[in-house]
C-alpha cells in the first residue's frame, strides 16, 4: 500500500539523511517509506534501505528496528531492487509476520525468479495455512503474500509441478486465499477456469472480498474480465486501476502508435468509472 | 398535487431522521432518493429533500453519501445554489462529496469550485472528480470563452498531478472539450498537451488515452 499518514513533503537528501541518522526511528520510518513512495533513484537509496533491512536481520529483538525494516523491505520492492534479493530472502524467515509479508511482496516486485524455491518453501510449511491464533485474522504464513510473489514470478512459464502444489490453495477456508491461488494458477498456466473462479469470488457478499478479487483479476491482466469489473460492487478508483492493468499488461512499453480495437473498449470502459 | 407530495415525502425524511443503523439510513436514503424525482413539480418539497441529501453528506456513510450525489444530481440545476451554500471548511468528506456532486452536474456555477478542488484537494479521488467535471460544464454563450480558458488551465494544472488518475481525467476532460468546440488558439494549445502526455507521460495508459485523444479529434 502507498498509504501512509500524511508528512509533510522533504526532499530526496532530506529523506537519505533520516534514513542514515540514529536518534529518531521514527524519521527512519517515514523516510524508508517516502523512498519506495517517489521511486527514488538516487544512487545511496538502495543501500541504506538494505542496511536498515538487514539490521533487523542481525538484530531481531529490536522492535524499532523492525519498524524501520518493514518499510524498507516494502520500499525495495517499489524501486525494484535486485541487489536486495539475498537480504529479501533473508527476511523472509524472520520472526515477524508482516516482515516476512512485505519480504514475499517485494521478492515478487524484484522480478527475482531465483527466489520462487524460497517462496514456495515457505508456503509449504506444514501448518502456514492455519490460524496463527485461534479466531485470529492471521495465518501462520502471509500466505497471500506468498501466493501473489510466486504468481507474479512464475508468470507465462506453465509449470504443472508448480501448479499441483498451489492446487490445494485453490480451496482454502479464506476466500483472499482462494483468489490469491486462482490469480496465480492463471498467471502460470493461463488456464482460464481460474478466472472464472475468481469472478464467482467478486460477487461474494463481503466488500473485502469484491475489492480482493478485483485487484486480483486486475493483476492477472485477463481481458474478459472487463465487464464483470465494470458491473461489479466496488468503489469507481479500483475498478479504474484494474482496468488500467489489464489494458497495461499485455502491451509493454513503449506505448504502440496506435489503440487497437481492444484497447479502444477497455479506455471507453475506463471513462465511464471516472 | 403540492399535498400529496409532502405526504410522500415526510415519513421519508422521518424514517432518515430515525435510521437506527449505517444500513438502515443507506436503505431509507436510498428510499428517499428514489421519490425525488417525483417531487419535481412541488418545489417546497423539493428543497427540503434537497437539504436533507446535504445533510446526509455531512453523515459520515459513505454509502448513505454516495447515493444523496445521486439525488442531488438528478434534480439538476435547483441543486446548485443550495450545494455551494453547503460547502464547509471544516468537514472535509461533506466538502468531498459535494465537488463530486458539482462536477456531476456540470453547471457553470459550479466552476470556481471544481478549479479549487483540482489544484488543493488533498484526495486524488475528489481531483478526480473536479477534473472531469472540468470538461463537462456547460456555458452561457457571454461565460464560454472566458469558462473555456479557465478550464483549460485548471486541467494544465490536472496534467501536472502525481496520481495518474487524475492526469487520465485531465485527458478525458480536455478531449471533451475539443469535441464541444474550441476556438482554433485554445483548440491549438489542447492539442500540445495532449501531444506532450502522448510522448512523455510516465503512466502507459494516459499516453495511450491521450492518443486516442488525439486520433479522435484530428486538428
Amino acid at each position: 500500500m502507498d498509504s501512509m499518514p500524511i508528512g509533510e513533503p522533504i526532499s530526496e537528501a532530506e529523506a537519505l539523511q533520516r534514513l542514515q541518522q540514529r536518534l529518531d526511528p521514527s524519521l527512519r520510518y517515514y523516510a524508508a517509506w517516502w523512498l519506495g513512495r517517489t521511486r527514488s533513484v538516487h544512487p545511496q537509496a538502495v543501500p541504506l534501505l538494505i542496511a536498515a533491512l538487514q539490521e533487523t536481520i542481525d538484530t531481531p529483538s529490536d522492535p524499532e528496528a523492525l519498524y524501520v525494516a518493514r518499510n524498507a523491505a516494502r520500499a525495495l520492492g517499489k524501486l525494484k531492487a535486485a541487489e536486495a534479493v539475498s537480504t529479501l530472502l533473508q527476511g523472509l524467515d524472520h520472526h515477524d509476520h508482516d516482515l516476512r509479508e512485505a519480504c514475499s511482496r517485494s521478492l515478487g516486485e524484484t522480478g527475482a525468479t531465483q527466489a520462487l524455491g524460497a517462496l514456495r518453501q515457505r508456503l509449504e510449511r506444514p501448518g502456514a495455512g492455519c490460524a496463527a491464533q485461534q479466531h485470529g485474522a492471521r495465518l501462520q504464513e502471509p500466505c497471500e503474500a506468498l501466493l501473489e510473489a510466486i504468481g507474479t514470478l512464475a508468470r507465462g512459464r506453465p509449470d504443472q509441478d508448480l501448479c499441483a502444489a498451489l492446487l490445494p490453495w485453490s480451496q482454502h477456508g479464506r476466500p483472499q486465499i482462494r483468489s490469491a491461488a486462482c490469480r496465480a494458477l492463471l498467471q502460470i498456466s493461463g488456464e482460464t477456469r481460474w478466472g472464472k473462479t475468481i469472478l464467482e469470488l467478486l460477487q461474494d457478499p463481503e466488500p473485502l472480498v469484491r475489492r480482493g478479487a478485483l485487484l486480483d483479476l486486475g493483476a492477472t491482466g485477463w481481458r474478459p474480465a472487463a465487464g464483470a469489473i465494470v458491473a461489479c460492487r466496488v468503489e469507481n478508483s479500483l475498478k479504474l486501476l484494474a482496468l488500467r492493468q489489464l489494458l497495461e499488461h499485455p502491451l509493454g512499453s513503449p506505448a504502440p502508435t496506435t489503440v487497437g480495437p481492444g484497447e479502444q473498449e477497455l479506455l471507453q470502459l475506463m471513462d465511464g468509472v471516472l | 398535487m403540492s399535498s400529496r407530495a409532502i405526504d410522500t415525502l415526510e415519513p421519508l425524511l422521518r424514517a432518515i431522521d430515525g435510521a437506527a443503523s449505517r444500513d438502515e439510513l443507506v436503505r431509507c436514503t436510498r428510499a428517499l432518493t428514489q421519490a425525488m424525482p417525483a417531487l419535481a413539480d412541488d418545489p417546497p418539497s423539493q428543497q427540503r429533500a434537497i437539504a436533507c441529501c446535504l445533510e446526509l453528506l455531512r453523515s459520515n456513510n459513505p454509502g448513505a453519501a454516495l447515493l444523496a450525489v445521486k439525488g442531488l444530481v438528478d434534480c439538476g440545476a435547483v441543486a446548485v445554489e443550495p450545494l455551494l451554500n453547503s460547502i464547509d471548511e471544516r468537514d472535509y468528506g461533506a466538502r468531498a462529496w459535494a465537488v463530486r456532486a458539482l462536477a456531476a452536474l456540470g453547471d457553470q456555477r459550479g466552476l470556481a469550485v471544481l478549479r479549487r478542488a483540482v489544484a488543493q484537494d488533498i484526495g486524488p479521488s475528489v481531483r478526480q472528480a473536479a477534473a472531469h467535471g472540468l470538461g463537462r460544464l456547460t456555458f452561457s454563450a457571454e461565460e464560454r470563452s472566458e469558462g473555456q480558458l479557465a478550464c483549460l488551465e485548471s486541467l494544465e494544472t490536472g496534467l501536472k498531478d502525481e496520481e495518474w488518475a487524475v492526469r487520465y481525467a485531465s485527458v478525458v476532460a480536455l478531449q471533451t472539450l475539443m469535441k464541444a468546440g474550441l476556438e482554433p488558439p485554445l483548440r491549438r494549445r489542447v492539442a500540445t498537451l495532449l501531444e506532450r502526455h502522448r510522448d512523455a507521460d510516465d503512466t502507459l495508459v494516459v499516453r495511450l488515452r491521450a492518443l486516442q485523444a488525439l486520433e479522435q479529434q484530428p486538428l
